[in-house]
């Protein structure tokens, strides 16, 4: 008995030394694995990118980059609403896992302030042949300059519009698209009330965050007010609250049931089935209204201007319609940095955007050349004027950008939440916004 | 385990001498704290550094403001400033009261229709193996998948849920979109997902009900209800009692069911206190104050659970010993 005990014991020391032998091993084994993952020699770059249709048209060509450049090259895609925790964790460890991301320019201002990503004038002579700045429609890198550096370079770009369905204008007798923001409630009112309800007059984003925050701007702005007053943050000056009350109005009223939680693609397929007479969004929302196999609406929308509250669009340049572009930028962590830029010109060059014209939906393409096409014209034909004249107006500093926006775009995006569900009246739920803002960016 | 086992081996005088001669007592003493030390040596090299990597680390979140999008800001001292934002954040009470209504209302529909079933499926019936599988199956899923299921399938313009009240002349009704209506369906789908949990775990505590006081109670001539509310409930409690810590456990924790259906709103209707978290932490990236109000609500739930954790498993001791 004892001896089996003993032997027991013994075979449980010999276990557990194996274990810890394994264990210790096994971390050391693991420290010392982190190796390049450069493929053999040949250079690696990691790119952390949007999962949407550019990106994949990059994955169809990337074999002829790689092979030409002898560049390998991981696309590594996150959904949207994900990605900027993904990137600033990276950053802020000083990781230089990716060596480029794909982001819109409302987060890129704050990561070129925080110097996580590169100014490219200095990597631009070394992709000459590909790409270079000055091909690309100026208020697509606009966003992505300053004090003469130029950080990052777009992919596509986008503004804001107004979507109307022209059949149900034209069958409750209004006469085109509303031009003042009376006027737009009274059209919803209008299409709500002689509908019964089932065609609900307005629809739009009503998500917290970013989803509600981004069109509600347009109102913002229709109202004449800003994020900002004479440079101090204000998101519960007066123009805002009205203009936030107005949107809550507006959707309480004559919007579609559960528009509370309606993200974007939501709202896009509330009104590509018919189920509401308006909607303001993004110009890449154009060809989902008129893609004939997946939208009932296909040719009977019109596409006008975002009406104002205010008199007058604003001269200032204060214009309630956006002008966001999602671009690429390099990291100022990459230990492969032309190799990166390389990627960056190729990936925004003509032959890649003509190439996305031709086989995905890419309304936003960037280069002056592309969007001037011919197979650009034939192809977005219904709608490229109007998406030309919101890009030539569209607001650069449409929403807060830099350090501040995650907070700004978090916190009113919260009260819009709260204003829409009823939880508080705009000025209240603003005012809380604004406190939580004083002490979050003291 | 193993060293009482060798403690507690009866030995013969003779052996016990031979013993003591062979292996001094305080020796022995020494080979058997070694031994000791030995088996939690793997587990003690992986978990102390860790543990002392996240308190110290902690510490220091919790007393700067550090904010990812400011670079140095890691290094601005506020000392308890994070603490008494905590203690007069709105958004923050708001959060609890959720949790609180998603933690008692869930986890007690969990309880009561968990028993039930169980109680139902125990015994001799027809296809009870098909029956548990079916009944295992939203288990199965992750919450991440659930929800999304459930926010599709509860979708005002394309879901079936409304297509099928409106079918049979009910109405649909934005469910996730009223602030009303919207944390009792998102409990509704906690209850969906976890109650099979609990039919698994009382099912198996009732199959192992020694089967004598049931035969004596029927003897004295209880039946049906009063066999179950003094009979089998009470010995069933040590089960129930570790059903109901562990799904108050995994509720306080909730995330990822509301994330993917609500993101939290409309308003704060829904925002439980993970992903009020998760917003200051990955969405303004406040880190600091977002570990402030992670390190207050575990400490709430370790200081509220603890105790009725220590006394459910002294209870469980106690009845194996008796």
């Amino acid at each position: 008995m004892r001896a089996t005990a003993k032997h027991q014991s013994g075979a449980s020391r010999a276990l557990v030394v194996a274990v810890s032998a394994t264990l210790i091993t096994g971390g050391l084994a693991a420290c010392s694995s982190g190796g390049s993952g450069d493929g053999g020699g040949d250079v690696t770059i990691n790119v952390l990118a949007e999962d949407i249709s550019y990106t994949d048209n990059w994955k169809d060509l990337l074999p002829e980059f790689e092979k030409e450049t002898g560049i390998k090259v991981n696309i590594e895609t996150v959904p949207y609403s994900d990605q900027a925790a993904k990137i600033l964790l990276n950053f802020s460890q000083k990781s230089s896992d990716y060596d480029v991301v794909f982001t819109d320019n409302t987060y890129g201002t704050g990561y070129y302030q925080s110097q996580y990503v590169e100014d490219l004038s200095k990597y631009e002579d070394g992709a000459k042949s590909i790409n270079t700045f000055d091909q690309f429609y100026a208020p697509y890198l606009a966003p992505m300059q300053t004090d003469g550096a130029t950080f990052g370079l777009p992919v596509y770009g986008e503004s804001t519009w107004l979507m109307y369905r022209t059949d149900l204008f034209e069958q409750y007798g209004i006469d085109g698209p509303p031009t003042t923001m009376d006027e737009l409630e009274a059209d919803a009112k209008a299409i709500y009330e002689g509908s019964g309800g089932s065609v609900a007059g307005i629809t739009l984003r009503g998500a917290p965050g970013i989803q509600s925050v981004y069109p509600w701007a347009g109102f913002l702005r229709a109202f004449g007010g800003d994020f900002y007053t004479d440079g101090e943050l204000a998101v519960d000056a007066p123009e805002s609250v009205e203009a936030t009350q107005f949107w809550a109005d507006l959707l309480n009223n004559y919007g579609p049931d559960g528009v509370a939680n309606f993200d974007w693609e939501q709202n896009r397929i509330a009104f590509t089935q018919g189920t509401a007479a308006m909607t303001i969004d993004a110009t890449a929302n154009g060809p989902f209204n008129e893609d004939t196999s997946s939208s009932v609406v296909a040719g009977k929308v019109g596409y006008a201007a975002i009406p104002y509250a205010i008199s007058d669009a604003p001269e200032t340049g204060n214009t309630d319609n956006s002008l966001n572009v999602h671009a690429l930028y390099l990291s100022s962590f990459s230990a492969q940095k032309e190799a990166a830029y390389k990627f960056m010109a190729w990936a925004t060059s003509e032959a890649v955007q003509a190439n996305a014209v031709a086989n995905t939906e890419s309304v936003g393409v960037t280069l002056q050349k592309v969007i001037e096409s011919d197979a650009y014209a034939e192809k977005y034909g219904a709608f490229q004027d109007a998406v030309l004249q919101q890009l030539a107006t569209g607001n650069v500093d449409y929403l807060p950008a830099g350090q501040d926006a995650n907070a700004i775009i978090t916190e009113v995006g919260q009260a819009l939440s709260r204003t829409l569900a009823g939880e508080a009246s705009a000025k209240d739920a603003l005012t809380a916004a604004q406190q939580a803002l004083k002490t979050q960016l003291r | 385990m193993s060293a009482t086992a060798t403690r507690q081996a009866p030995v013969g005088p003779g052996e016990r001498e031979t013993a003591s001669y062979r292996r001094p007592r305080s020796r022995q003493r020494a080979r058997d704290l070694v031994s000791r030390a030995s088996l939690a040596l793997p587990a003690a090299i992986i978990i102390i550094p860790l543990l002392l990597i996240i308190l110290v680390q902690g510490v220091q979140l919790v007393t700067h403001g550090e904010n990812l999008l400011r670079p140095g800001s890691a290094d601005r001292f506020v000392g308890f400033d994070n603490f008494f934002r905590a203690f007069s954040d709105p958004t923050l009470f708001g959060s609890i009261r959720v949790t609180l209504v998603y933690v008692f209302v869930g986890v007690g529909i969990e309880m009561a229709l968990g028993v039930a079933v169980a109680l139902a499926l125990h015994g001799r019936i027809p296809g009870k193996g098909f029956l548990r599988a079916i009944i295992l199956m939203p288990m199965v899923l992750t919450p991440v998948v659930a929800g999304l299921m459930w926010r599709l399938l509860l979708d005002p313009t394309s879901g079936f849920v409304n297509w099928f009240l409106d079918t049979i002349g009910i109405g649909g009704h934005a469910f996730l979109g009223d602030p009303a209506t919207a944390l009792g369906t998102v409990i509704l789908v906690e209850v969906w997902q976890n109650t099979p949990f609990v039919v698994i775990i009382v099912l198996a505590g009732l199959e192992s009900l020694d089967p004598s006081p049931f035969e004596a109670a029927q003897v004295d001539g209880a039946t049906g209800f009063k066999l179950l509310r003094h009979i089998t409930l009470p010995l069933l409690a040590p089960v129930l009692s570790i059903v109901v810590l562990l799904r108050v456990i995994d509720a306080v924790k909730t995330f990822a069911i509301i994330n993917t259906m609500t993101k939290g709103g409309p308003g704060t209707s829904t925002l439980a206190i993970s992903n009020y978290v998760y917003r200051i932490g990955f969405e303004t990236f406040d880190i600091g104050y977002a570990t402030t109000v992670g390190v207050l609500v575990s400490l709430a739930v370790l200081v509220i659970l603890f105790p009725a954790a220590t006394r459910l498993m002294g209870l469980r001791i106690r009845k194996v010993r008796r």
